[in-house]
C-alpha cells in the first residue's frame, strides 16, 4: 500500500514508524530540521505544504491509496484532504483534529473526509475509561465493549501478593495472559507466582476482569474526581464524566474559559483558580478526591500540581504529557498514568490501517507488546484449527474469543472458526508473524 | 441659545401627540353603545373630537427634525401612560364623576389594575360602563404595542419603547421586525378575546356581559360591569373565567408558539412550569384551609382566588374579605408573584422569582466554594450576569417602593381619621403596585376605593401607573442623571 503522511510532527512519525516496514510511505513536512528524525526510516521525505496540490504531486498523491493528514492544525489537514480527495477520487482519507466541532461536523456528513478522528475526544474517553477503572493502569475495549483488556498493578500486602497464578483463581471469564516485571515481559504459567509490583494483563469478560483486578489491589471504587485544567480534554472529560452521573470539580486558570466551562457543563463544578496553589486546593478538598486529572496545556504544570496532590493524599494522578517519550519519566516519579494524546491518535490512525483482519490494537510498555483483534477469515492458516496445536508462536497468547456475540475463553481444545474474534496478546517482534497467520 | 437639557423633549412630545390622534378612534365602541342603549353620547362624543384636535395640533407643534433614542424612549412611554389615562378620564368626568376620580377609574382600567372608585357600578350607563372595560382591554397588551402594530413611523425604533412597556424582563422577538411582533401579539389578542366571548356566550350570558367580561378576563384587568363581579354568575362560567386567567397570565410569545403548533415549547418553559406550579399549591393550600362543607365549592373558590392574585385580575367568585386572617395573607403574597413575562399581567413575574431564588442558592454554594463560578440556568438557558443584576435590582426596587407606598397609605388614613388596618393598608398598596385591583377591608372586591382621602388617591394613582411600567421608565425620570448630559 502505498501511504502519504503529512504531517512529521510527533504523530505522523509515530505513524510512519508504525507503517514503514509493510508499506510505501511518503511524508510531506514543511519543518527541514524534522528530516533527520526520519532518516533512520526506509521511508521517502518531501519538504513542502500538505495542503498544496503542487507538493501533493510531487508525493505522487494519484497513485497513492491512503493519505493520513496528521499536522497540528486542524485547518491544514482538512484542506490537505479535501484537494488530494480532488486530485485522486480513489484516495482513502484520514485526518486528525484537534476540535472536536469538526468532528461533530463530519459525523454529520460535511468536509468530505472518508475517516476523522479527533485526539482531545480520544484522550477524554481514554481517560474516562481509566477512570471507570481506578486501579487500571491502562485499559481497552475489544468486540464493541464485550471484551476488556487490563494492565493492574499488584499491590503491596493485597490478596493476590505472593500468591501463584493458579491459587489466585482468576474468576471464569478472566485470562491473565501476560505478567510485566521489571520490564520484561513474562507469558505465565500457573507456578508463577505474582508480586507486589508486577504488571497484570488480564483480558476477559469486563465483569470478571474486574473483580480479579480488585482482589490484586483490594481497592474500592472512586467515588469523586478533579479535573485540574478546561481545556478541550478537560471539558469533553467532565462531559463523559456527567453523563455517567458523576459530579466532577473542573479547575481552571482563567476567567473567561471558567465561565464558558461553566455554562457548558451543568454537574460539574467549576472553580476559577491556579491549580498549582496548595492553599486552595487543601481549602478546596481536592486533596481528599479519589483520583485527580492533570490535563493542563503545559506539562510542567501537570506534573507539579500532580506530585503536590499525590503527596497530599491523593490516591491516583493521571497527567497529561506533550512528548510522548516523558511518559515513563513521569510515572517513574510518581505520577500513575501518563497520558499523551499524541500517542493515542497515532495508536488510532495506525488502527485504520492495519490488514483488513485486524480491528483494535493496544499498545502496552512503550510498545513493546500489542494486544490485537483478529477477525478470522474463511480458508486461514487459523481457521478449524485446535488453539492446543502450537497454532501460535511462543510470546503469543489468545486472550479471548468472540464467536456469535458470546464470550469465549480459550482452552487447548478450542477450535477457531472463520469470523470469531480472537483478542491476542503478543510481544512486538511476534506481531508480524500473527498477522501473517491470517493468510491462507 | 442655551440648552438646559439634553433629552429630545419635542419629538417624544410629537410621538404621543400621534398616538392620543389615534386615541380618538377607541371611543368609538362606548359611542356606538350609548346610541344603542338610548344613553347619553356627549361623553364619547366630546373626548373624540378633543383628541383628534389636540393629536393634530400636538403633532404640528412639535414638528422636529431630531430622532427618538434611547432617553427619549423612557419619557414616551411614561407620558403616554399619562396622558392616555388623562383623555381616559374624560367620559368619566362628562357624567360627573369628580376630577381625581375620575383619574384614578381611568388609570386603573389602563392599568389593569380593577382598582374602582365607582360606588354604585349598577346604577352607571352601560356605555360609560363599555368604556371602562374597554380601557382595560386596550391597557392590557399594551398601548405602546399597538401604537408599535399600527403607526408606520414606530416601525424602526419601536423596540426599545416596547421593552419599556412590555411585562418582564425582555421582548422576545417572534420576526425580524418588531412590528410585526407586536402585530402577531395583538392579533393573538383579539382571538383569545372573541373565543371567550364566544364560549360566554354559548353558557347563556348575556351580549353585554360577555363582551364586558371577555375585554377584562384577557387583560387581566378585573373590571366588572356586575357589583358582585364573577359572584354574580354560575359554576362553569366560574372555570372559564379560571382557564382564562390562567391564559392570560401566560407569556403571549409562548403560546403563539402552541398555538402554531410547536408543543413542545409548553415543557422547555421553565417560567411556565414554575407558574403552574405555584398556582396548584397556593389553589391547594387555600382549597384545604376554605371552612365551607361542599368541596366542589372549596375548590372552585381556592383556585379562582388564587389565580386571580397571582395574575393580578382582581376579579372575585366570593367575598375574600370574609376569610381569615391567614387565608388573606395568603392572599397578599400571591399579589407579588404576577403570571409570566411577556403575559398581561403585572407585579414582579415568576420569572424573576425563579431567578432570585436561584440566586440566593448560588450565594449559599458560594459561601462554601469561594472560587466557583457557577451560572444562573433557566431551563437550559444560561441567564447573563448584568441581567440578572437588573433583575435582582428591580425587585428590591419593587419591594422598596411597595414598602414607602404602604407607610404614606397608612399615614394618610390615619391624617383624615380613615380606619385602616395595616394588613388592608399594605393590601392597598400591594393591590395598586402589582396591577391586581381590589384589596382588603373598605378596598374590598365588594367595595370601592372612593373612601380613600384624595391624597392617597393620587399616589395609588402613581402606584398603578409605575407599577405597569414596571417602575424603571418612570423612575429613571426622576434621577438627575436622566435629564443632564
Amino acid at each position: 500500500m502505498r501511504v502519504i503522511v503529512i504531517g512529521a510532527g510527533e504523530v505522523g512519525t509515530a505513524i510512519a514508524e508504525a507503517l514503514y516496514r509493510n508499506n510505501d510511505v511518503v511524508v510531506l513536512e514543511r519543518d527541514h530540521a524534522r528530516y533527520e528524525l526520519l532518516q533512520s526510516l526506509d521511508i521517502l521525505v518531501i519538504e513542502g505544504n500538505g495542503s498544496s496540490p503542487k507538493s501533493l504531486l510531487e508525493a505522487d498523491v494519484d497513485k497513492a491509496n491512503l493519505l493520513i493528514a496528521c499536522t497540528n492544525v486542524d485547518e491544514i489537514n482538512i484542506v490537505a484532504c479535501a484537494t488530494s480527495k480532488q486530485l485522486n477520487p480513489n484516495l482513502t482519507t484520514i485526518v486528525r483534529v484537534q476540535d472536536p466541532d469538526y468532528l461533530t461536523n463530519w459525523q454529520e456528513g460535511y468536509l468530505g473526509v472518508d475517516v476523522m478522528v479527533c485526539s482531545e475526544l480520544i484522550t477524554a474517553k481514554f481517560i474516562a475509561m481509566n477512570l471507570s477503572m481506578p486501579e487500571a493502569k491502562y485499559v481497552n475495549e475489544f468486540a464493541g465493549g464485550k471484551i476488556l483488556m487490563t494492565e493492574v498493578k499488584v499491590r503491596r500486602g493485597s490478596q493476590l501478593d505472593n500468591v501463584t497464578i493458579t491459587d489466585s483463581r482468576p474468576p471464569s471469564g478472566c485470562n491473565v495472559t501476560s505478567i510485566i516485571r521489571n520490564g520484561q515481559i513474562i507469558i505465565p504459567s500457573g507456578e508463577d507466582v505474582l508480586t507486589s509490583g508486577d504488571l497484570v494483563v488480564s483480558i476477559g469478560k469486563p465483569k470478571a476482569v474486574a473483580e480479579f483486578n480488585r482482589r490484586m489491589t483490594d481497592n474500592t471504587s472512586f467515588q469523586s474526581v478533579a479535573i485540574i485544567g478546561g481545556g478541550r480534554i478537560g471539558f469533553r472529560l467532565a462531559r463523559i464524566l456527567e453523563s455517567k452521573g458523576m459530579a466532577p470539580y473542573l479547575i481552571e486558570a482563567d476567567e473567561e474559559r471558567s465561565r464558558w466551562l461553566s455554562e457548558r457543563l451543568k454537574n460539574t463544578l467549576v472553580l476559577h483558580h491556579d491549580g498549582t496553589d496548595v492553599n486552595f486546593l487543601k481549602q478546596e478538598k481536592i486533596d481528599s478526591v479519589d483520583v485527580v486529572v492533570n490535563v493542563t496545556g503545559t506539562e510542567e504544570k501537570n506534573l507539579l500540581s500532580a506530585l503536590l496532590l499525590k503527596r497530599m493524599g491523593v490516591k491516583r494522578v493521571f497527567c497529561r504529557v506533550n512528548q510522548p517519550s516523558h511518559s515513563q519519566a513521569f510515572e517513574m516519579v510518581g505520577v500513575d498514568v501518563a497520558i499523551s494524546p499524541r500517542k493515542l491518535i497515532a495508536e488510532e490512525i495506525i488502527r485504520f490501517t492495519r490488514d483488513s483482519g485486524t480491528e483494535a490494537v493496544s499498545m502496552l510498555e512503550e510498545d513493546r507488546a500489542e494486544v490485537l483483534e483478529l477477525e478470522i477469515p474463511e480458508n486461514s492458516k487459523l481457521s478449524h484449527r485446535l488453539l492446543g496445536d502450537k497454532l501460535f508462536p511462543p510470546g503469543t497468547i489468545v486472550g479471548a474469543i468472540l464467536r456469535n456475540d458470546q464470550v469465549i475463553m480459550p482452552q487447548g481444545e478450542d477450535v477457531l472458526l472463520p469470523g470469531d474474534h480472537a483478542i491476542v496478546f503478543a510481544e512486538e517482534d511476534k506481531v508480524k508473524t500473527v498477522e501473517a497467520l491470517l493468510n491462507p | 441659545m442655551k440648552r438646559s437639557t439634553v433629552v429630545e423633549v419635542r419629538p417624544a412630545l410629537h410621538l404621543i401627540a400621534a398616538i392620543i390622534r389615534w386615541l380618538s378612534l377607541t371611543y368609538l365602541p362606548p359611542l356606538i353603545a350609548s346610541f344603542y342603549y338610548r344613553e347619553s353620547f356627549w361623553p364619547f362624543l366630546i373626548p373624540m373630537i378633543l383628541a383628534v384636535i389636540i393629536g393634530f395640533v400636538g403633532e404640528r407643534l412639535t414638528r422636529s427634525p431630531k430622532e427618538l433614542g434611547i432617553r427619549e424612549g423612557f419619557l414616551v412611554v411614561a407620558l403616554a401612560w399619562l396622558s392616555i389615562a388623562a383623555f381616559g378620564a374624560l367620559p368619566y368626568i362628562f357624567s360627573n364623576v369628580n376630577l381625581i376620580n375620575a383619574y384614578f377609574e381611568s388609570m386603573s382600567g389602563f392599568t389593569t389594575t380593577g382598582a374602582t372608585i365607582l360606588n354604585d357600578i349598577a346604577e352607571q350607563p352601560r356605555s360609560l360602563l363599555l368604556w371602562r372595560q374597554f380601557t382595560q382591554w386596550l391597557g392590557g397588551m399594551g398601548i405602546i404595542v399597538l401604537a408599535v402594530a399600527i403607526l408606520p413611523k414606530l416601525s424602526v425604533g419601536g423596540r426599545q419603547l416596547m421593552e419599556a412597556e412590555a411585562p418582564g424582563p425582555q421582548v422576545d422577538k417572534l420576526y425580524p421586525r418588531i412590528y410585526q411582533t407586536a402585530r402577531t401579539l395583538w392579533l393573538l389578542y383579539v382571538g383569545l378575546t372573541v373565543v371567550e366571548f364566544a364560549i360566554f356566550k354559548m353558557l347563556g350570558m348575556s351580549f353585554y356581559d360577555s363582551l364586558g367580561h371577555a375585554l377584562t378576563n384577557v387583560a387581566t384587568g378585573g373590571f366588572s360591569p356586575e357589583p358582585r363581579s364573577i359572584e354574580a354568575f354560575g359554576p362553569a362560567i366560574q372555570w372559564v373565567v379560571i382557564v382564562f386567567m390562567v391564559i392570560a397570565g401566560t407569556n403571549f410569545i409562548l403560546l403563539y408558539r402552541v398555538i402554531s403548533g410547536r408543543f413542545n415549547r409548553l415543557w422547555q418553559d421553565r417560567e411556565f412550569h414554575f407558574y403552574l406550579g405555584l398556582i396548584f399549591i397556593a389553589g391547594l393550600t387555600i382549597t384545604l384551609l376554605l371552612p365551607g362543607d361542599s368541596w366542589e365549592e372549596n375548590i372552585r373558590h381556592g383556585w379562582f382566588q388564587a389565580i386571580t392574585m397571582i395574575t393580578g385580575t382582581g376579579y372575585a367568585s366570593t367575598d375574600f374579605d370574609q376569610w381569615s386572617s391567614t387565608l388573606k395573607m395568603i392572599l397578599l403574597t400571591l399579589m407579588f408573584f404576577g403570571g409570566c413575562a411577556g403575559s398581561t399581567t403585572g407585579s414582579i413575574k415568576i420569572v424573576r422569582f425563579v431567578l432570585v431564588i436561584k440566586f440566593l442558592f448560588r450565594e449559599l454554594r458560594k459561601a462554601i466554594h469561594p472560587q466557583a463560578v457557577i451560572p444562573i440556568r433557566l431551563g437550559n438557558q444560561v441567564v447573563p450576569e448584568n441581567a440578572l443584576g437588573g433583575i435582582i435590582g428591580f425587585t428590591v426596587l419593587y419591594f422598596t417602593t411597595f414598602a414607602f407606598g404602604s407607610i404614606l397609605i397608612l399615614l394618610d388614613a390615619q391624617r383624615v381619621g380613615l380606619d385602616l388596618s395595616v394588613l388592608e393598608g399594605i393590601s392597598v398598596a400591594a393591590a395598586t403596585l402589582g396591577n391586581v385591583g381590589p384589596a382588603f377591608g373598605i378596598a374590598g372586591p365588594m367595595a370601592s376605593y372612593d373612601a380613600f382621602p384624595e391624597t392617597s388617591k393620587l399616589l395609588m394613582i402613581f402606584l398603578m401607573w409605575a407599577g405597569r411600567l414596571e417602575l424603571f421608565p418612570v423612575l429613571v425620570l426622576l434621577t438627575r442623571g436622566y435629564w443632564r448630559r
